[in-house]
């Protein structure tokens, strides 16, 4: 039997006669970190806040280590740990005090709080800032905000946006403390839009839109079957080129899709062999290659998944 | 979870919200600041003027107004505290924990009457101590008795400011709301300019200033006296048939029917959203 740490079953939630979750089905395994990959509006922050016990679902069941969210919420609030997509923490109160404070509300003792928030402080950081926390940084938020989660010693920790807004070396700085909780053996649910995010620290990835599941896999896994066409990533120097580009190449038989993106750059998904394509590109689709400023072929990425499976970008 | 866990949570509660009030400057100027500076002004305008034998002066009538309007501070306070909490989205983030909204509602009352607590000793002091306002024989009885009148005043105003936290969507609007609640029902009472129209009966603070102007100014019996309604002239007024203690009564149900309905609301204003 396995041992699962999330399992869902028909979830579902509705506003003002809008299904934001729908009959979603998912389960999670102890230990495994799991990706839930949308775009905004999507329902992933809402099938969080179910899994959290904040939002009642209007039908359909969800047990948290075996635990229903609905006939025990409070058994399940003492083994979860959130991490909101906002910055949820008292401004007006040091890193630290926010740490015991919400570690408080577990009903900890507080000489082991102190120890506790001053060892997860270190490791992220911010053992020096005795200051309000309004006087923090982005990046000291962020990790502030995690931090908050921590503190409760959960076994199952719900990411929302961990690195949302953070510059890449804070996005970093992120991460790698997600795979440190990840190889302590925590259970993590982490709902982003960044694909990069996503296949890097995921161990599967479920990929939500319009409050359903589309596909769910590992990240390779999901590439390969869902993405197994060739790219071609062209980019022109001028704006108008792109159209006329996209005009000539769509007819083929072999072209998938072609999508232009910030009026100079094509991507092109096709079937079939890369020379058949070259030769078209040199008689009729690229006359002068002066008017190229670079053509690659690249690797299928998550998002080229999302785009097969919604026909539009993430972020679109 | 233990009881001794359970209080220790409430006091924790109690205790981050006292340090957040004491951390920002705004909360001084409305809840200390304003009601002292008012209290010196009446003190140098009124003090002169006498309106009974015996020296009671129109301040020593107007101090009880002020401390009316100083407690009235809670429902700013109360509104504001739990709206901030809904708007920051600390109060999302606690309802993931095991902490409970009775938890949260308790502690944050306790900090508020702890707060008013600091509010009123410092009104006290002031007004009686260094001011030198009349109380009826100097007794010290009956300074503590209207102590504990303005204070349970002073938490029946918290329901209301429950009430409009549940309907505010930012702390800037919940003072805005308390204010426009606040400042007309004190006008309305009678309580801070004098004034006889049926519609004091309906205002909160006419039952509390009534019942410490009759018992702290005046020395009436709480328990055998009856009501002087006459409320531009309360010293010469006639008793009523209506006994004292019942405007403590009308405190009460305002304490307990305010914070009932302002629970409620917040609740369903706020769960499972």
């Amino acid at each position: 039997m396995i041992d699962l740490a999330i399992e869902t079953s028909n979830l579902t939630k509705i506003y003002d006669q809008i299904v934001v979750v729908d009959h979603i089905e998912i389960y999670v395994k102890r230990g495994e970190l799991v990706s839930i990959l949308g775009p905004n509006g999507a329902g992933k922050t809402t099938l969080i806040k179910i899994l959290t016990t904040v939002l009642k679902p209007d039908e359909g069941t969800a047990l948290i280590n075996g635990i229903d969210v609905l006939k025990e919420a409070s058994a399940i609030k003492s083994i979860i740990g959130t991490v909101p997509q906002d910055y949820v923490f008292y401004e007006e109160l040091s890193a630290e005090e926010n740490l015991i404070f919400f570690g408080s509300m577990h009903g900890f003792p507080k000489k082991e709080l102190e120890l506790e928030a001053k060892k997860i402080l270190k490791r992220l950081g911010l053992a020096n800032r005795k200051d309000k926390t309004r006087n923090f940084s982005g990046g000291m938020k962020r990790r502030l905000n995690i931090a908050i989660a921590l503190i409760m010693k959960p076994d199952i920790l719900f990411l929302d946006e961990p690195s949302a807004g953070l510059d890449p070396q804070a996005k970093h700085v992120v991460w790698d403390y997600i795979k440190e909780l990840k190889k302590g053996g925590k259970t993590i649910i982490l709902t982003t839009h960044d694909m990069y995010e996503a296949e890097m620290l995921s161990d599967r990835v479920l990929i939500v839109n319009n409050g359903k599941i589309l596909a769910e896999g590992a990240p390779e896994t999901l590439k390969e079957k869902y993405s197994q066409r060739n790219i071609l990533e062209v980019v022109f120097k001028q704006n108008d080129k792109a159209n006329e580009f996209k005009s000539v190449i769509e007819p083929n038989s072999f072209i998938k899709q072609v999508l232009i993106e910030d009026d100079k750059k094509v991507n092109v998904y096709f079937d079939g062999g890369i020379i058949s394509f070259i030769k078209i590109l040199q008689e009729k689709a690229i006359k002068d290659v002066t008017e190229l400023e670079s053509m690659s072929l690249r690797q299928t990425t998550l998002e080229d998944v999302f785009l097969h499976l919604t026909g539009r970008r993430l972020r679109s | 979870m233990s009881f001794s866990q359970q209080i220790h949570i409430i006091n924790t509660i109690a205790i981050k919200n006292l340090r957040i009030k004491l951390r920002n400057y705004q909360t001084f100027l409305y809840s200390f600041g304003f009601p002292l500076l008012f209290t010196v002004l009446f003190y140098f305008i009124f003090k002169p003027i006498t309106v009974a034998s015996g020296g009671i002066t129109v301040f020593d009538l107007a101090v009880s107004g002020m401390l009316i309007y100083s407690a009235s501070f809670g429902t700013i306070n109360a509104a504001t505290s739990l709206t901030a909490e809904k708007e920051r989205l600390t109060l999302t983030r606690l309802d993931t924990t095991p902490v409970g909204r009775a938890k949260i509602f308790i502690g944050t009352l306790l900090s508020e009457s702890f707060f008013l607590i600091i509010q009123l000793i410092l009104m006290f002091c002031i007004s009686y101590g260094l001011l030198g306002a009349h109380w009826y024989d100097k007794n010290l009885y009956l300074l503590l008795l209207g102590f504990f009148i303005i204070y349970i005043f002073g938490i029946s105003t918290l329901g209301i400011g429950i009430i409009i936290s549940a309907n505010a969507k930012s702390a800037n609007a919940a003072v805005g709301f308390s204010m426009m609640y606040v400042m007309p029902i004190l006008f309305l009472s009678g309580s801070m300019i004098p004034f006889e129209n049926p519609i004091v009966y309906l205002c909160p603070p006419f039952w509390a200033n009534q019942l410490y102007q009759q018992v702290v100014i005046l020395g009436d019996d709480i328990w055998s006296d009856t009501l002087r309604l006459n409320a531009q002239n309360i010293i010469n007024a006639k008793f009523s048939t209506l006994p004292l203690w019942g405007s403590f009564i009308v405190i009460l149900i305002i304490l307990f029917v305010t914070t009932f309905i302002g629970i409620k609301l917040f609740q369903r204003k706020t769960l499972n959203q």
